[in-house]
């Protein structure tokens, strides 16, 4: 052991740190390397476990980063502030495009004439909001790609920015394309024909009366859907729970998850794609008129009260129960 | 591995055991090596360049049989800026995902695929 340290504070001495920053260092390994031979290291594997004293004295020795400016000023609570106002073109399709990172979006009815964006507790300088062709563009000015959200995700000093974009009630949307990385994204009292929806740990909560195709890509966050009715709905998850309620679907309901759990809730649709590895899926009034389910582990069972045929297409499971129960 | 990655990787594994409670500098190396080949030892130059930057405090602790552990504890920053950290990784990994899922999402599916084309190919040949 004290060879090693000899040779560590040798190396050490060449590089910039101080005497006392050396001392400090041969200290902890010290410490270290002695916890380590209490809890059964071989005096052998030394320098296996804790590194050549060459890299190491590198890697303690380069430059420094730059310390971090002070502490994010915790800004006090600000209002809203308008950022923008748009007159839409009802005669033709009004799409929404948003692409974020961190930021709380709330998509909502006004009974205002014109479109409005408001900001609150953000910089509005670090986005770009522009209304062309009847598309409004909401862009956090640091993410391009996945690279640019990568860096916009260091950049972004401010955790609770929220934009509220207030859609006339006149104006039917035809589309929103909304990607995100951990902001939350919520739709209120919208009928919106096309919803493309992409976020890593972001909630998804949507509100809405009359929907069309509806397609949400998620991670970790979680996914909460209430309509009247809608085309077709289509969500895959990694670990994010889902909650499916009081829908008419047209046509199919199409679920994938890992290891999130899925609970539906008084939805009918015509066909249902269920698969799951080891989430658990749970259905209560819940009427497809045809249905395919797979599982690896998790339990599939629906439970409902009406007894109105449910064919089944497919249904596999390894070690999860599947059922299908009519009172 | 890219070095720069990997340091990366390992900052967010050491941050994240110390999210979950204090640690001491030893044990960290330990955990750390069952997972991730750690031999050319970078975690003791993120502990130390971490606590520089205040993101962890230490406290010394005797241990029952000899040397004195240091305790390593995420301060308030270094929790700031662990979510800063962890919410990077997420999207990465997430947008790696939805590539990688592609492939096919499980093994039983990328074997039926794999059997399907090479089907097709032996087809194909003759």
């Amino acid at each position: 052991m004290n060879k090693y340290l000899n040779d560590l504070r040798d190396a050490l001495k060449k590089t910039s740190l101080t005497t006392i920053e050396i001392e400090d260092i041969v200290n902890d390994y010290r410490d270290m390397i002695e916890n380590a031979l209490e809890e059964g290291l071989d005096p052998k594997n030394i320098e296996d476990k804790f590194g050549e004293v060459s890299t190491l004295a590198a890697a303690l020795g380069s430059p420094k980063e730059k310390p971090e400016k002070s502490a994010e000023d915790t800004a006090s609570p600000q209002k809203e502030t308008e950022i923008g106002r748009y007159d839409v073109d009802d005669e033709k399709a009004f799409e929404m495009h948003v692409r974020c990172t961190h930021e709380t979006i709330r998509y909502t009815k006004t009974d205002d004439e014109q479109l409005v964006v408001t900001i609150k507790n953000g910089n509005a300088a670090d986005y770009e909001v522009s209304f062309k062709e009847n598309i409004l563009r909401l862009e956090n000015l640091n993410t391009s790609g996945v690279l640019g959200s990568f860096m916009g995700a260091f950049k972004s000093g401010k955790r609770n920015t929220e934009f509220l974009i207030k859609v006339p009630k006149s104006i039917n949307v035809e589309r929103i394309k909304h990607h995100s990385v951990s902001g939350d994204m919520m739709v209120k009292d919208l009928d919106v024909v096309l919803m493309n929806v992409k976020t890593t740990s972001g909630d998804i909560t949507i509100r809405g009366d009359k929907l069309g195709n509806v397609r949400i890509n998620g991670v970790s966050g979680d996914l909460d859907m209430k309509a009247t009715t809608a085309s077709n709905v289509k969500f895959s998850m990694i670990s994010g729970n889902a909650s499916v309620a009081s829908i008419n679907l047209e046509e199919t309901l199409e679920m994938s998850t890992v290891s999130g759990n899925i609970a539906i809730r008084e939805v009918s649709c015509d066909t249902c794609y269920v698969s799951s590895v080891s989430g658990d899926v749970k259905g209560n009034e819940f009427y497809p008129k045809k249905v395919a389910l797979k599982s690896v582990s998790g339990d599939i069972v629906i439970k409902n009260t009406e007894d109105k045929p449910i064919e089944v297409l497919r249904k596999k499971s390894v070690s999860g129960d599947i059922k299908i129960k009519n009172a | 591995m890219d070095a720069q990655f990997k340091r990366g990787i390992l900052e967010l594994c050491v941050m994240s055991m110390l999210a979950e409670r204090d640690h001491y500098g030893y044990e960290i190396i330990r955990e750390l090596s069952l997972v991730v080949d750690v031999s050319e030892n970078t975690i003791y130059p993120i502990l130390r360049r971490l606590t520089k930057e205040g993101r962890f405090t230490t406290y010394l602790k005797s241990s029952s049989s000899g040397a004195p552990r240091k305790y390593y504890t995420m301060t308030q920053k270094g929790f700031e800026h662990y979510v800063k950290q962890r919410e990077t990784w997420d999207e990465f990994i997430g947008g790696v995902y939805h590539i990688i899922d592609r492939g096919g999402k499980k093994i039983e599916q990328i074997f039926k695929r794999f059997a399907r084309r090479t089907e097709k190919d032996i087809i194909n040949d003759n």
